[in-house]
């Protein structure tokens, strides 16, 4: 990466099970709260052999809440919508300035579409129909907020998210941008319960990331985004910077559709891309969020890579999953709320229902929360399907 | 955004272009109803049947048009891989949430699930390529293929990569086009294509497309058609507001309207979602021969690629193939060409693309 200019996150917002907002996250993970429990909303046939992060918001509740007129909306409309007027209440952005908006989902409408399908074929219910393509829940948001510039969807799994803030970076370094709203949404739905369940990768009860006894991960919805512009735009907008992004990569491990190398080599090569882009070294990260999903397959494979990175250094890292569930398509936008509030409040999370090292490594995550001075620069991992693996570095502002 | 980005080579599978045929001269004029579907080559002569028989037909249409585009500029592995694919892998979509619903969601098998996930054709070239680099897959709903192009070419521009193998893919399935038919997108079963543009009515036809081109930064021993330039252009609702946008374009590289000798239009049919394109053109004077191509291969929201592709072979044959226009004999070289492009949403996308002699 030329680093012609430097990109800073200035405001960002978060949904998920530990909090409707931002810092609601924070306070969540300090008291070691998990949002993963039983389901209200999602309807499944699985919902009580499952355990869930569930937004505790009806889809009527939101609709209030966001003052819409009644109509057909799917859930991941509506929690994207909810989090990004979030963002702009904190934020207010001149007209001006060029503005874009990047929104990653995996999921779009099926949460209505698994539901009316039939119906869709004979005609009715065609108002979910329309809000079925992933992108329509990024131009639903769009309408709603009067973005009437750059807008776009990414999907690449469970790092679509990761890729929605790297293409928000290069559109500002390329100079088509002033400023970005990236992040990501996903919802609940039968569809990716079933589909996750058929891998056999969900665990009944709470997932349990880097731990010996893992036995796979719990499903979660959200919706984070986060405001990214150049240093005109934030000091025209008068914000102070939480963070900076120095670097990412985004690689591939061309090796399974849905299992990484057990080697690690595609999340080494991603985290040693990221570090190479920020011109940084192992020794210079204070902290790693894994992807730590708590499946045997990623928590081997990525825990390999994280101890060939340390090397002959020691980097601090956890899985903060255990708190939100995995949200899939906004999984990397919650951790990126997630980096920031460690880096804005100095405080390295633990991972939640850590107990047993695992016999393959010789590392383990944080077990107990740290408060600390030192946290400069943050790893953020995301891993999806079709070996697609991203690391972000964010770091403090100078 | 002034890009200098060679398209190296092409591949497509379409409704209008047999997959080994590279000339525009032939005849390949058919009528498809309000329904584009893909000539498909004979998978055997491309793909081992062991392996074909695990590949659903979208994956094997995008295996096939990525091998063939690699081939023709002779790049085993590709250093980065991006998809434009609006609606993903749908018929895998379809066939687990049915099987889903058929069997209350008891005794699921994964590989529908494994193959419905948006970036499933992108990840399984990356895994049979061994392309390691970035991968990724756009799915807007407008612009998709565009919104690629420009990502790719910020990293070619900046020499971040070197050589990107990119593509758009949409299928067709009975269900979606049911679907589409219930919302009133399309026109009538009845629609004879070629009769498109000349009928003013609702709806466009449907279509689908595996088409993969691989780029490559442009330099001055660059021989292939070269894209220069980029840009979005949203809510544009009136001929004036479009014109404005064309007007900064023109100036954006330094040119003429004259000095683009060929337009090519996105007109997606539907007389409603094209009018104020329909009355920008009719207030240009011919001082560029405007061409159309989605009564040939349909619409989609990532159908930018088959306009750059019939863009890059008019420049490369100085022909314009006879089931665009019947009546235009250029009596000059073609050098530069604009290509236009909307999905009926008011936002327009604008691409040049120039033959290597004008840089």
């Amino acid at each position: 990466m030329i680093n012609k200019q430097k990109i800073y996150l200035t405001a960002m917002s978060a949904i998920s099970a530990i909090g409707d907002q931002a810092d609601d996250h924070f306070e969540s993970i300090k008291k070691e709260k998990t949002g993963i429990g039983e389901v209200d909303f999602l309807q499944t046939k699985h919902r009580q052999n499952f355990l869930f992060g569930e937004v505790k918001k009806s889809n009527s509740n939101l609709i209030k809440e966001l003052e819409l007129s009644s109509g057909y909306y799917s859930r991941t409309s509506l929690l994207g919508l909810f989090a990004c007027k979030q963002l702009l209440e904190t934020a207010k952005l001149s007209p001006d300035l060029r503005t874009g908006f990047i929104s990653a989902t995996t999921v779009g409408g099926m949460d209505q579409s698994e539901h009316y399908l039939q119906n869709y074929l004979k005609g009715e219910f065609l108002d979910f129909a329309k809000e079925h393509p992933l992108g329509s829940s990024t131009e639903f948001i769009a309408n709603q907020l009067n973005f009437k510039g750059y807008r776009t969807t990414l999907s690449t799994a469970c790092s679509s998210s990761a890729n929605a803030i790297i293409l928000g970076s290069r559109l500002i370094q390329s100079g088509m941008l002033d400023r970005v709203v990236v992040g990501g949404v996903d919802v609940l739905s039968a569809f990716t319960l079933n589909g996750f369940n058929s891998l056999m990768i969900l665990d009944p009860q709470l997932c349990k990331p880097f731990d010996a006894e893992r036995k796979g991960l719990n499903l979660g919805e959200a919706a984070a985004y986060l405001l990214m512009e150049n240093q005109q735009s934030m000091e025209q907008g008068k914000r102070t910077a939480i963070a900076t992004l120095s670097g990412y990569a985004n690689t591939n491990d061309a090796f399974h559709q849905t299992a990484s190398s057990p080697d690690g080599d595609g999340a080494f090569a991603a985290m040693s891309g990221a570090l190479l882009s920020a011109k940084l070294n192992p020794q210079d990260i204070s902290y790693i969020n894994a992807h730590g999903t708590g499946t045997p397959n990623n928590d081997l494979s990525e825990g390999i890579a994280i101890q060939r990175l340390m090397a002959n250094t020691s980097i601090p890292f956890s899985s903060t999953k255990a708190f939100t569930g995995h949200t899939l398509g906004a999984a990397a936008a919650i951790e990126a709320v997630i980096s920031l509030l460690c880096i804005q409040n100095q405080y390295l999370p633990l991972s939640l229902n850590f107990y047993n090292q695992m016999p393959e490594l010789n590392i383990n995550p944080i077990k107990q929360s740290i408060e600390t001075n030192i946290v400069k620069h943050v790893i953020s991992n995301s891993f999806g399907f079709g070996g697609n693996n991203s690391s972000l570095i964010f770091s403090k502002p100078e | 955004m002034k890009t200098s980005i060679a398209i190296q080579s092409s591949a497509l599978i379409s409704p209008f272009q047999e997959l080994e045929m590279v000339s525009l001269t032939s005849q390949m004029q058919n009528n498809f109803g309000n329904q584009a579907n893909a000539i498909e080559p004979n998978y055997k002569d491309y793909i081992p049947a062991m392996q074909s028989r695990r590949m659903s037909r979208i994956l094997k249409m995008t295996w096939v048009a990525a091998e063939i585009a690699l081939k023709r500029a002779q790049i085993a592995i590709p250093e980065s891989i991006s998809v434009a694919s609006s609606m993903g892998c749908l018929s895998d979509t379809i066939k687990f949430l049915q099987e889903m619903i058929e069997n209350e969601e008891e005794f699921m098998k994964p590989t529908a699930f494994i193959n419905s996930t948006h970036n499933t054709l992108a990840g399984y070239l990356a895994i049979g390529l061994k392309s390691k680099g970035q991968n990724f897959t756009f799915t807007h709903k407008d612009l998709n293929f565009e919104h690629t192009l420009l990502e790719a070419a910020i990293r070619l521009n900046t020499n971040e990569v070197q050589i990107v193998l990119i593509g758009a893919v949409e299928e067709i399935t009975t269900e979606t086009h049911t679907i589409r038919e219930n919302l009133g997108l399309l026109r009538s079963a009845q629609q004879e294509s070629h009769l498109l543009f000349e009928q003013h009515e609702k709806g466009y036809i449907e279509g689908e497309t595996a088409a993969f081109m691989v780029l490559q930064s442009a330099n001055k021993a660059t021989t292939m058609p070269i894209i220069q330039w980029i840009s979005f252009h949203y809510d544009l609702k009136s001929p004036q507001d479009f014109n404005e946008s064309y007007h900064d374009f023109l100036l954006a590289n330094h040119l003429q309207k004259h000095q683009i000798q060929v337009i090519i239009g996105g007109n997606t049919g539907d007389s409603a979602a094209d009018k104020v394109l329909n009355q920008w053109v009719e207030q240009q004077n011919n001082s560029s021969k405007y061409l159309k191509y989605k009564h040939i291969s349909g619409e989609f929201a990532s159908s930018g690629i088959i306009g750059i592709w019939l863009g890059s072979k008019i420049l490369e044959q100085q022909n314009v193939p006879n089931y665009l226009n019947h009546d235009f004999n250029p009596n000059q070289k073609i050098s530069r060409i604009a290509i236009i492009n909307h999905n009926g949403m008011n936002n327009y996308s604008f691409i040049l693309l120039s033959s290597n002699d004008t840089i």
